[in-house]
């Protein structure tokens, strides 16, 4: 996995942190490989922490909308975005991906509500 | 004065984007937001350059350049990326803020370069497509 990424289980919620540029990239692919795992899995339930996160770009944004469409929609689990920066939250803005998914403020606060 | 970076088509390389930018607008005051757009939009136009361009032939490179125009308040940031593939027409994209296309993984790359920049241009040219794009370091007063 890249060392831009760590993963725990804090209970039933998966919490992914990120961490430096996700641009498409060698750090991207494995971002899609680790949702892949968690496809695996009946109800996940994810919280990604995007605090640390430099930059984010379309390629990126397709990981996120693949693991959307494969946790959520066919695992019936949860994908939650976490303590987005403003300009990472510019980015969701204008492509109206705001709509798509759930965000939160605080890590915890995807615990409680996924909980 | 005009930089250049010659990357191989490889999206390995997108991680030099963004310290070449740096170098370009280093020691000038240019809007912390407006440069994060451009490093969005650069990394768009590159990604688009080795995926969709050169289809990740590492045998065939991507070029950019940048630059700084003009005088404080007014620079003007412009870099421009070529490949070597066939180019596109950018006006025959789907519009991805469609609501049918919301959920599709890809096809935001130009959008968000026109989104983020105060001009993107695609042309067509003999050697490839050249994609321009152009900022303001500053917001306008």
């Amino acid at each position: 996995m890249s060392e831009q990424i760590s993963v725990e289980q804090q209970g039933s919620v998966t919490v992914i942190r990120l961490s430096g540029q996700f641009i498409g990239g060698d750090e991207t692919d494995a971002l899609r490989e680790e949702f892949k795992r968690l496809a695996l899995v009946e109800k996940p339930l994810v919280a990604v922490d995007l605090h640390e996160v430099s930059y984010l770009n379309s390629t990126a944004l397709g990981v996120l909308i693949s693991a959307h469409a494969s946790l959520s929609k066919q695992k019936h689990g949860r994908v939650g975005l976490c303590k987005i920066s403003k300009n990472i939250e510019n980015i969701f803005v204008i492509t109206k991906l705001t709509l798509v998914f759930e965000m939160f403020p605080t890590i915890e606060e995807a615990i409680t509500q996924f909980s | 004065m005009v930089k250049t970076l010659i990357l191989q088509s490889n999206t390995k390389n997108l991680r030099y984007v963004e310290p070449f930018l740096t170098e370009i607008v280093r020691g000038r005051n240019m809007d912390e937001t407006r440069y994060h757009n451009v490093v969005i939009a650069l990394t768009e136009g590159v990604n688009n350059a080795i995926v969709h361009g050169n289809k990740r032939d590492e045998a065939k490179s991507v070029t950019i350049t940048g630059e700084v125009i003009g005088e404080t308040p007014d620079e003007i940031l412009i870099v421009t990326i070529e490949d070597s593939g066939g180019g596109f027409n950018p006006d025959t994209l789907p519009d991805p803020l469609a609501p049918e296309n919301l959920l599709r993984d890809g096809g935001r790359g130009v959008f968000l370069m026109r989104s983020l920049c105060d001009v993107a241009e695609f042309e067509n040219i003999e050697t490839g497509c050249r994609t321009t794009l152009k900022t303001r370091l500053q917001e306008k007063s």
